[in-house]
């Protein structure tokens, strides 16, 4: 007994469909799955409210979410950018978890562009540097003097 | 936020007529995408010239000298013979290609909006390319000392920088947050010259529009600020140009291509595979005889990135995966397969399903992916493969490299994968788009009565 195929322009026709079929779901899934709702949200004015990450280690991008460091210690940064000058080297000192080569010491870095900051250093390192900038710390260097205090920071000067 | 769109805009209009001077067969959309990518390649290797001549970036000088380069290329345009214009000028607009334009138009809005609700905020921005941007705005030119003494990649090239402070120079002070407006521009060029070479290729606007649609997404690249939106334009764009160049024997697309990937090295050091793997794959797939043409369109493609690799040289900058023993970290990182498969699969690009459809077309296409797209597939897939086992010279611990990076790097070559998908796919759907601009044929594109 012989099965009786349809004749052969049929089938190309019901293949040539299939072709189409599947093209579309493709194309279609290409779509869907690489769109992102999320540019449709920020057009209609919906801003993401939870934090990112406070150490800034993530794999989404950061601006997906609300900034999590704290509004005091950015304008301390920028109080100590206004308060020091060009080629000047300053010593960053901060409490966990900002402190080290966190991502609160490279936006310091950042915000202070025109200045050297120190590398998260040690002690005698930072104590050598003409400016250390200390926020929520009880930092001290010997022969340094607070020159300026705000935001929960204070800018320590060598006094010679 | 005004002085930042006319900074982009003037950007473009600076492009136009080196875009002009090199083709004029090609149609409006991919010439003003073009336009915006070399139109800032041209700046940044202008702020780069007048630090290296030790002249002060002030609006004044950054003006003089631009408008000195601008004229040379409109010399050099007004002498070239004007061409016929192409087919896809005199194609219907139709209701169906304008519902997807403006679809596409409002997830670049969206786009835009996402890049600059909020300062710019990503790791990377202010470890290295926002920070180098900002020391050099602060001295108004490239801080040399900074460049060659701190730890933040000296090597990475400096195309980033220069057009953050290109829009700092125009608007007079340092800006965060308009300035991520650049990302979106640079990945809509990308999306334009997608749209321009559709609607040529499947002579219907409305074909097109739709598959620039599909494109928008993984083209709008959403780590603002960062280097990957420049690389994976100027790389996307440049390859596309290219493969259209090949296709329908056009050499000035392919010299058009090859500055685009030329300024991809000038973006990130992935540029300078994306080229090596470009030039050998055009060879590969070009005719014998036309070996010397090529050669001739793609010389920009090395010439342009060697500027910054002598400069690299000269000064001596490391790049940390070349230094110490880079084969023993292959070798050590290779015989631990498992750690490092292992952390592949449990970090997957960002949109895994995106990357799963794209194989699947491809793999559903695969005859015509190994004949009439050879030269996509082989430069997508071996772009794809340098960036997954650069991983491997890594000197920090090989879990969290890829843990951090590969979410985001093979969104570098997405959109040129998606176009692939695309190209593959919308033949067989039937209608205008079956019709597709055969290989090989220029003279379809050349006449307008085709």
């Amino acid at each position: 007994m012989s099965i009786e195929l349809p004749p052969r322009h049929i089938l190309r026709g019901v293949i040539g469909n299939w072709r189409r079929v599947l093209s579309v779901l493709l194309l279609t899934g290409i779509l869907v799955a690489g769109y992102r709702p999320m540019f449709l949200s920020f057009l209609v004015g919906r801003i993401p409210k939870r934090p990112a990450p406070i150490d800034g280690i993530d794999r989404r991008p950061l601006r997906e979410r609300a900034d999590s460091t704290p509004p005091d210690l950015l304008q301390f940064l920028q109080s100590v950018r206004a308060q020091t000058n060009k080629r000047d080297t300053i010593g960053l000192v901060l409490p966990p978890p900002f402190g080290g080569f966190s991502y609160v010491y490279w936006r310091g870095s950042y915000v202070l562009a025109g200045r050297t900051v120190l590398l998260p250093p040690s002690v005698r390192s930072i104590c050598g540097a003409r400016t250390v900038a200390t926020w929520r710390d009880p930092f001290t260097c010997e022969g340094q003097a607070v020159a300026w205090e705000g935001s929960g920071g204070r800018l320590l000067r060598s006094v010679n | 936020l005004i002085a930042t769109l006319a900074a982009l805009a003037v950007a473009a209009i600076i492009g136009f007529p080196f875009v002009r001077a090199i083709d004029r067969t090609s149609n409006r959309l991919f010439a003003i995408g073009c336009s915006l990518l070399v139109g800032c390649g041209v700046i940044a290797l202008d702020l780069f010239a007048l630090s290296a001549l030790d002249l002060a970036w002030l609006r004044g000088s950054v003006a003089v000298s631009l408008a000195l380069v601008v004229s040379v290329a409109l010399v050099v345009s007004s002498r070239k013979a004007r061409a016929t214009p192409p087919s896809s000028e005199k194609l219907p607009y139709t209701p169906g290609a304008a519902i997807f334009d403006l679809a596409t138009l409002l997830t670049i809005l969206g786009h835009a909006v996402y890049a600059t609700w909020t300062p710019q905020r990503e790791w990377d921005y202010f470890g290295i390319w926002g920070l180098k941007a900002r020391t050099f705005f602060e001295v108004s030119g490239i801080d040399w000392h900074f460049l060659h003494t701190n730890i933040s990649h000296p090597d990475y090239p400096l195309l980033v920088p220069f057009l953050l402070d290109y829009l700092a120079i125009a608007r007079g002070a340092w800006d965060e947050r308009w300035s991520g407006l650049l990302f979106t521009a640079l990945c809509a060029a990308v999306i334009l010259v997608a749209r321009g070479l559709l609607a040529e290729e499947l002579r219907s606007h409305r074909w097109a529009a739709a598959g620039a649609l599909v494109m928008a997404c993984p083209t709008l690249n959403v780590w603002i600020g960062l280097g990957e939106a420049a690389v994976m334009a100027y790389g996307c764009a440049g390859i596309l140009s290219i493969r259209h160049g090949i296709r329908t024997a056009r050499p000035q697309l392919i010299r058009l291509g090859a500055i685009l990937i030329g300024f991809s090295a000038w973006s990130k050091n992935e540029g300078l595979a994306l080229i090596a793997i470009t030039c050998a794959v055009t060879f590969l797939v070009a005719p014998r005889d036309s070996w010397r043409m090529m050669i001739e369109s793609l010389w920009p493609a090395l010439a342009i990135p060697s500027i910054w690799l002598v400069t690299r040289a000269l000064l001596t900058l490391p790049t940390d995966f070349l230094t110490g023993p880079v084969l023993g970290r292959v070798i050590a990182h290779l015989r631990d397969f498992r750690t490092v498969a292992g952390a592949f699969l449990r970090y997957p690009p960002d949109q895994p399903w995106l990357w799963l459809a794209l194989i699947i077309s491809i793999l559903i296409c695969w005859r015509e992916a190994i004949t009439t797209e050879r030269f996509l597939t082989l430069v997508a897939g071996l772009q794809l493969a340098v960036l997954a086992g650069q991983s491997l010279a890594t000197p920090w611990d090989i879990r969290a490299h890829i843990q951090l990076s590969w979410n985001r790097l093979p969104h570098q070559i997405a959109p040129a994968l998606v176009f692939l998908a695309i190209v593959l796919l919308m033949p067989r759907l039937g209608g205008a788009a079956s019709r597709r601009l055969p290989p090989g044929e220029p003279g379809t594109v050349m006449t307008p009565s085709s």
